[in-house]
């Protein structure tokens, strides 16, 4: 009887790397030899053994053969004349079919060391095929060891398998295992690369084979690509060791993608929502854990919210904690701002752009948290503490948004400059509206009696801040009346907003001057070195 | 401003030879001390007209020109629509047609004097002036249209004023070419009753006493006599055309790099004048010419119903009504040659010369008479248009004082109460709505506007007639 260390501890000893578990191949003994000799007998459908100090895995030489599909339709044979070089021909790559002897002499038939050092995965055999698993370990393997290729006989071998139906076989557990542990590898886009290149990809997962070659539009996507994107996404996911659950969100968020009708491409409205279906379907299919699973379905439903968290009404941004479950969860809240950043990092160039959204959310829920619900419902008949609680959340969360908030009046010599400075766009725009009615009155000395509504767009966002004003400057004419309270919701280059007000009254306002326009002299909107936004122009009066 | 970036011409005459971009040199009207005081973005904006297509001549500064948008204010430029001439909304201002009229009241300053007090009160409570006022009509759309058609002519067939008043207006009243069509539901929405109102800002109503004559044969033809008091109105297109100034100049941003047109400022966005985007603005501005025509025409008829009450008897006929704020198509000899070429005037008066066709036939023979409006409790002044100046600057001058300082730096430095009493102790019955509105517009954050006409007049742009200084300021 003879033992040898086989597999991955002797290829990561070759590599270099670090070896954590030892698997053993004991040629020329029975089971019965084993038990005598102290090991412990395990497995079912091998004859394996531990070792009764190391509890090391010693299993005995074996073949395999196939009968029928699947990895559990194999005939096992295992025997004392069983070869070490039988056994090793059963393994699927010749990397990991190789053995070291007691003496630490490497026993390598299949070219384990040439493949090493030329970085290929290569088959041992055409015993590859037997098992479909195979072709998702490869796979893993890709994303561990990142800068390996897959020989080109291998990937024809793996098509085969996907092209005969073999990899329909896979049980879902057994899927799932292999991505989460491909997931948590160094570079998981790998993985579904080399899924992609045999066609296993649109067999497992058509939900991100779909997205590939689906367009984005270039302004918010430089990579453009949908199925480029997700595969930055869990690269950066990886790269930053989020855990297994923002991995898994971070692959599937934009799914919904992968089904815009083209003929709306390169804009995905309501993506989000087809996304949740998707991934509630496929979390259901291959047997995804309920941890994994909800955070994904929170990440598809509102990634698109936590990137534009900045211009939410306050109220949508308790409705956004709440439905994230963040009160309750603070943890899963914590990964869903993980995701949400990983999604954003994911672009070409991205990497270092300023994203301040999750520090707002944070801050945001910071603000609402501070609200005792308890208290508030004994405030209130029960049939109220709901919306109770969530309006004072919501005023918690506005007080909270317009911090470091003001306007100014900066000189022209004709005219008037008026500037608006806030923690975000939409604040500052709100500011500078409030800096234009000080031009004519004392803010504060007007009633929020009437609500306007008003709606522009332009094509950049200081084009946005003259056309925002002069509607405003529009509504005042029009109407004779006065705002002194403005709420602006930006998406893009579209704004909505709020104007509240009351009619001109000469002898409450005293007006100064009337405005005729805003103009694009001095016209800046930009972020400061604060970090905050700044917007401003001068108004003709 | 630095001197040493001009060439010096003359006394008030000061050039700038092209450099960079610039397809034509820049020239400034103004005596030393003005151009020293003039702010640098009036060389900045200046040069960067010169740079605009198919400009002809030169861009043109007057002695009161200041920082604008895109334009300085006080500027003038020509543009040939063959040579890929533009029009830009920038180049005629917020305020389309702004202008100033001024009428006899065949009073004498002591007839006046006692009727002060009620006059400025009667004055005050009958024109709409200031933030949310509304005026005499409120116009439907058919009416609307009309009235962006037919301007002044259109206030007289419904009974504000005389036709005789028609021909003491630039345009015989009302300007044709205007296209209501081009004129959005906004701009008209803004304006449905806005009709006979002042506005505020620098607009006013003022009684005027004619102190000085300084040209006794145009004063003669314009029947101007010291001791006498006269009536003057500045105001514009209202909401209309601000509405519409804002409109095209973003439509104008986002269309020129379709044109081939670099903005070296987005504030002089411009379109080819004959594009679809440049014959829309040109019918759109021409109809808000109309509706200042129309609005000064209605605000003299309330004058004149005050008049009547307090005075019976008494007949107020127009001198002369000047828009400041304008293009308009006109021909020109450019180089021996006449040439039909659209003149921007951003702050600027027409002041066509003896001979000019289009003057009114008891006028032609002497020039067109200019006014000058001053600041609040100042001087105001009559030039009348020379033959030099149709050499000029196309036939232009200066239209006001300009402000010195910021609207800021004058609540800083005035308080509206105050100054209203001050001004009373010199004899300037002061009315508005708003005492910040009259602490922004305190005389000393003007310009001298003496220096102003003087620097025109000497450079022979405008001829100076008279003086008239204020007794009552009606201000928005």
């Amino acid at each position: 009887m003879k033992t040898y260390i086989v597999g991955g501890a002797v290829r990561d000893r070759l590599l270099g790397l670090p070896v954590a578990d030892r698997d053993h191949v004991v040629v020329g003994a029975t089971p019965d030899a084993m038990v005598a000799l102290g090991y412990q007998p395990v497995g079912k459908d091998f004859p394996v053994f531990l070792h009764p100090k190391t509890h090391e895995e010693y299993a005995l030489a074996r073949t395999e053969r196939k009968s029928g599909h699947g990895y559990k339709g194999f005939k096992v044979y295992a025997a004392p004349e069983v070869t070490l070089e039988e056994d090793l021909r059963r393994r699927d790559l010749t990397i990991n079919a190789m053995a070291e002897d007691a003496a630490g002499a490497l026993v390598d038939p299949y070219g384990g060391q040439r493949d090493l050092a030329a970085k290929i995965f290569r088959h041992v055999s055409e015993a590859f095929a037997e098992d479909p698993v195979r072709i998702l370990r490869l796979a893993r393997f890709a994303a561990r060891f990142t800068d390996f290729v897959v020989a080109p006989e291998t990937n024809a071998l793996m098509r085969q398998m996907v092209d005969n139906g073999e990899i329909d076989a896979l049980v879902p557990e057994r899927v799932w295992q292999e991505i989460a542990r491909g997931l948590m590898e160094a570079q998981p886009s790998r993985m579904f690369q080399v899924l992609r290149d045999c066609g296993a990809l649109a067999r497992l997962f058509p939900e991100i084979d779909r997205l590939f070659g689906v367009p984005q539009p270039p302004q918010h996507h430089p990579e453009i690509d949908a199925g480029v994107h997700v595969m930055l996404v869990v690269d950066w996911a990886a790269r930053q060791g989020m855990s297994l659950p923002v991995r898994f969100a971070a692959l599937t968020h934009d799914l919904g993608k992968g089904v815009t009708p083209p003929e709306l491409w390169p804009r995905h409205h309501g993506h989000e929502a087809r996304s949740v279906e998707l991934v509630r379907a496929l979390s259901e299919r291959i047997r995804v854990p309920a941890d994994c699973r909800d955070l994904a379905v929170a990440v598809a439903r509102d990634h698109g919210n936590a990137h534009r968290a900045l211009e939410l009404r306050p109220g949508t941004v308790v409705e956004l904690l709440e439905r994230v479950d963040a009160f309750r969860r603070p943890e899963r809240f914590e990964a869903f701002l993980q995701a949400c950043e990983c999604d954003f990092r994911g672009r070409p160039g991205y990497e270092d752009k300023p994203f301040p959204e999750p520090d707002y959310l944070r801050q945001a829920l910071q603000a609402a948290q501070t609200i005792d619900a308890a208290e508030v419902a004994r405030s209130v008949e029960p049939a109220r503490i709901r919306e109770a609680i969530f309006q004072a959340r919501t005023r918690a969360v506005a007080a909270s948004r317009s911090q470091g908030a003001h306007w100014e009046h900066f000189p022209h010599q004709a005219d008037m400059g008026v500037r608006g400075i806030g923690p975000t766009l939409a604040a500052a725009f709100e500011q500078t509206a409030l800096a234009m009615t000080a031009v004519v009155t004392d803010p504060s000395g007007v009633a929020a009696n009437e609500a306007v509504d008003i709606r522009c767009e332009a094509p950049d966002d200081e084009l946005l801040l003259v056309d925002w004003l002069n509607a405003l400057i529009l509504e005042m004419a029009a109407r004779r009346m006065l705002f002194g309270r403005f709420e602006v919701r930006l998406d893009g280059h579209h704004l909505h907003a709020t104007a509240w007000g009351e009619p001109v009254d000469l002898d409450k306002h005293r007006p100064a001057v009337e405005i005729k326009g805003a103009t694009y002299t001095e016209l800046r909107v930009r972020k400061n070195d604060a970090g905050q936004w700044l917007a401003q122009c001068v108004v003709d009066v | 401003m630095n001197l040493a970036q001009f060439k010096q011409v003359s006394e008030v005459e000061w050039k700038i030879a092209p450099f960079g971009k610039m397809r034509v040199p820049a020239v400034i009207f103004a005596d030393q001390a003005l151009i020293r005081d003039m702010d640098d973005k009036v060389f900045e904006q200046l040069t960067n007209v010169a740079t605009l297509p198919g400009i002809v001549q030169a861009a043109y500064a007057m002695p009161d020109a200041h920082w604008g948008y895109g334009f300085p204010i006080g500027g003038v430029a020509a543009f040939d629509a063959d040579a890929g001439g533009v029009v830009s909304a920038g180049g005629v201002g917020f305020d389309i047609s702004c202008g100033v009229r001024t009428l006899h009241t065949g009073l004498r300053a002591d007839e006046v004097a006692p009727l002060k007090q009620r006059l400025a009160d009667r004055l005050f409570a009958r024109i709409p002036a200031g933030v949310g006022s509304t005026g005499p009509l409120r116009l439907n759309a058919n009416e609307m249209d009309a009235m962006l058609r037919g301007g002044a002519r259109w206030a007289v067939e419904h009974g504000y004023g005389s036709a005789a008043d028609l021909d003491r207006i630039e345009e015989h009243g009302y300007m044709a070419g205007a296209e209501p069509d081009q004129v959005s539901d906004q701009a008209k929405r803004r304006q449905r009753d806005e009709i006979g109102t002042l506005g505020s800002g620098n607009h006013y109503l003022e009684l005027q006493e004619i102190v000085e004559i300084h040209d006794t044969k145009a004063a003669d033809r314009f029947r101007l006599r010291v001791g006498e008091v006269v009536v003057s109105i500045h105001c514009g297109s209202r909401g209309l055309g601000h509405q519409i100034g804002t409109e095209f100049l973003k439509q104008m941003v986002i269309a020129a790099p379709g044109y081939g047109i670099e903005l070296p400022d987005r504030e002089l966005a411009c379109a080819p004048i004959n594009s679809s985007l440049g014959q829309a603005y040109l019918g759109a501005m021409r109809a808000a010419i109309n509706c200042a025509l129309a609005n000064r025409q209605v605000i003299t008829h309330l004058t004149r119903q005050v008049f009547a009450d307090l005075l019976p008897g008494t007949h107020l006929t127009l001198i002369y009504d000047v828009s400041h704020n304008t293009c308009k198509l006109e021909s020109h000899t450019v180089d021996g040659q006449s040439r039909r070429l659209y003149v921007h005037r951003k702050g600027a008066t027409r002041a066509f010369g003896p001979g000019y066709p289009a003057l009114p036939n008891e006028l032609r023979d002497i020039g067109q008479p200019v006014l000058i409006g001053g600041s609040m409790g100042t001087a105001s002044y009559i030039l009348v248009g020379t033959e030099t100046g149709m050499t000029r600057a196309f036939s232009s001058a200066c239209h006001g004082a300009g402000r010195a300082m910021s609207r800021h730096q004058a609540t800083r430095q005035w308080h509206g109460r105050t100054l209203m009493d001050e001004l009373a102790g010199q004899g300037v019955l002061i009315r508005s709505p708003s005492l910040r509105g009259v602490a922004e517009e305190a005389p000393g954050a003007y310009k001298d506007v003496g220096a102003v006409v003087e620097a025109a007049d000497r450079a022979g742009l405008a001829c100076k007639v008279a003086r008239l200084k204020p007794l009552v300021c009606i201000k928005g």
